[in-house]
């Protein structure tokens, strides 16, 4: 079997992927991506999304392409989550098996989404309708589907809050702040009724407060997980 | 963590299942303008137009449908949990069903997306609109070999189980098994554009959401019976249930 030094030093850089997560995304997908709030607003009509995309090209297919990369720091950190809430959690843990699927669905929006945008900005001579479109596609998938990043916070704020033990991998505030990112989310299925307003994927609610509560969410719990694993590399030295 | 707080987590990640499938079929079926679904053989205009009469009712349809569509995860995380205990170590069945339920989970909540995007505008041009709709529903069909072996797998570990309480009666485990079979001709749909074998067709449409329906609340069913076998004993000994 793999030495258990070895196997916290994985556990460690898996935790310090949380934030790194949200470093590199803010910098490729929010920064170069021009999505400080997304630019292509679901207000424009076809020609003028497609001149938002033509002005761009470069700097979107770069920051979209890189987002599609860096969105993959998701799957370590869910890993260690994974591995992290099964000590809380002893044999039958259902709520492991949660955050697992949970954080696949969200490593999938998180790098594939991207991938759409690059589609929309791959071609300067497509029609501004079929751009409009996919632009369409990629940020409702990116929205609407928040569920399945919902109820991997949930079942890390659940596991959380079941710890036993007398040193707890999250303090008390860490596990509400996951309940409350996950709940935060819930408006976000009204997102397609609206083109403009707080709801829209550029508003206050969907934008602005779901991607505050997400990336203090994977920080924090990242944070904890990191200190976590350094308390037990120290123990197993 | 304390046992009876696990078993009640499971209790409901196991009701799950028909919890989706009620869910899913008034958001998706009912809402969303599926039962059956928007026929293959439409013109673009026709399409367009289907989807400008019912605007309001297919976005919320598939906006809930992406939503209620995730019970999937818990629903497989249970099943999961219940597989590794018949499989023990080396749980190889166990992984084939987690990551058909995983694929599975994205089919049930992306797919739906895909459609709200469909519906999202109503001066949409026709043939992209067409395009997306296509790409729904061949996506929402023809992947369903993850689901096939989400169900196999499943029925082979339910098989295999040798307690003397079987998680599931073996006819169970067998329905499990003809349901992910079952779905193998949908691999032939895209070649159909009206006809029992397209995606609103009497046997790609009825008769495969009648088998999974089947499987999940028979599969469903057994593990929430289950959960409450595991609650009530620790009840009755006055002490916390065994969780293994």
């Amino acid at each position: 079997m793999m030495s258990n030094r070895l196997s916290l030093r994985y556990q460690l850089l898996s935790a310090h992927c949380g934030v790194g997560f949200a470093l590199l995304y803010a910098i490729f997908w929010v920064g170069f991506g021009h999505n400080l709030p997304p630019m292509a607003s679901p207000d424009l009509n076809a020609s003028a999304l497609a001149a938002v995309y033509a002005q761009n090209r470069q700097s979107i297919l770069f920051g979209d392409s890189m987002a599609a990369l860096v969105g993959v720091l998701w799957i370590p950190w869910t890993a260690q989550l994974a591995v992290a809430i099964k000590r809380i959690e002893g044999e039958a843990s259902v709520l492991t098996y949660i955050n697992l699927l949970g954080g696949a669905l969200t490593a999938w929006v998180v790098v594939f989404v991207p991938a759409i945008w690059v589609t929309a900005a791959f071609r300067d001579d497509m029609p501004p309708d079929i751009v409009r479109a996919i632009n369409d596609l990629g940020f409702i998938l990116f929205n609407l589907t928040y569920a399945g990043t919902s109820l991997q916070a949930f079942a890390a704020g659940a596991a959380g809050f079941a710890d036993p033990r007398a040193k707890k991998l999250f303090p008390r505030w860490v596990n509400w702040w996951a309940i409350l990112t996950g709940l935060s989310f819930v408006p976000i299925t009204a997102m397609p009724f609206f083109k403009t307003g707080p709801f829209a994927w550029n508003g206050l609610v969907t934008f602005w407060i779901g991607f505050l509560t997400f990336f203090v969410w994977c920080c924090s719990m990242g944070i904890c997980m990191a200190r976590e694993a350094k308390g037990l590399l120290r123990q197993a030295a | 963590m304390d046992t009876r707080i696990s078993l009640k987590w499971q209790w409901w990640a196991a009701a799950s299942g028909i919890l989706f499938e009620i869910t899913y079929a008034i958001f998706y079926g009912y809402f969303g303008h599926n039962l059956p679904p928007v026929s293959a053989s439409l013109s673009a205009a026709d399409l367009a137009s289907f989807y400008a009469a019912n605007h309001v009712s297919i976005l919320f349809g598939e906006s809930m449908a992406a939503f209620v569509g995730i019970l999937w995860v818990p629903w497989t995380a249970q099943l999961t949990a219940v597989m590794l205990r018949i499989e023990g170590e080396t749980p190889m069945l166990t992984l084939v069903q987690l990551i058909g339920g995983i694929l599975t989970a994205w089919v049930v909540v992306f797919c739906p997306s895909i459609w709200a995007a469909c519906a999202f505008r109503t001066d949409s041009d026709a043939n992209t609109l067409r395009g997306i709709n296509d790409l729904g529903y061949i996506m929402f069909n023809i992947t369903y070999m993850g689901t096939t072996l989400q169900a196999v797998a499943a029925g082979i570990v339910g098989l295999a189980d040798k307690s003397a309480q079987p998680l599931f009666p073996r006819w169970v485990s067998w329905l499990a098994i003809v349901a992910g079979l079952s779905f193998i001709p949908i691999t032939i749909m895209p070649f159909f554009k009206s006809g029992p074998w397209s995606w609103s067709g009497s046997i790609n449409f009825w008769a495969w959401f009648g088998t999974y329906f089947a499987w999940i609340t028979t599969m469903s069913w057994c593990m929430t019976a289950d959960v409450g076998r595991r609650l009530s004993q620790g009840v009755r000994f006055g002490r916390p249930a065994l969780a293994e």
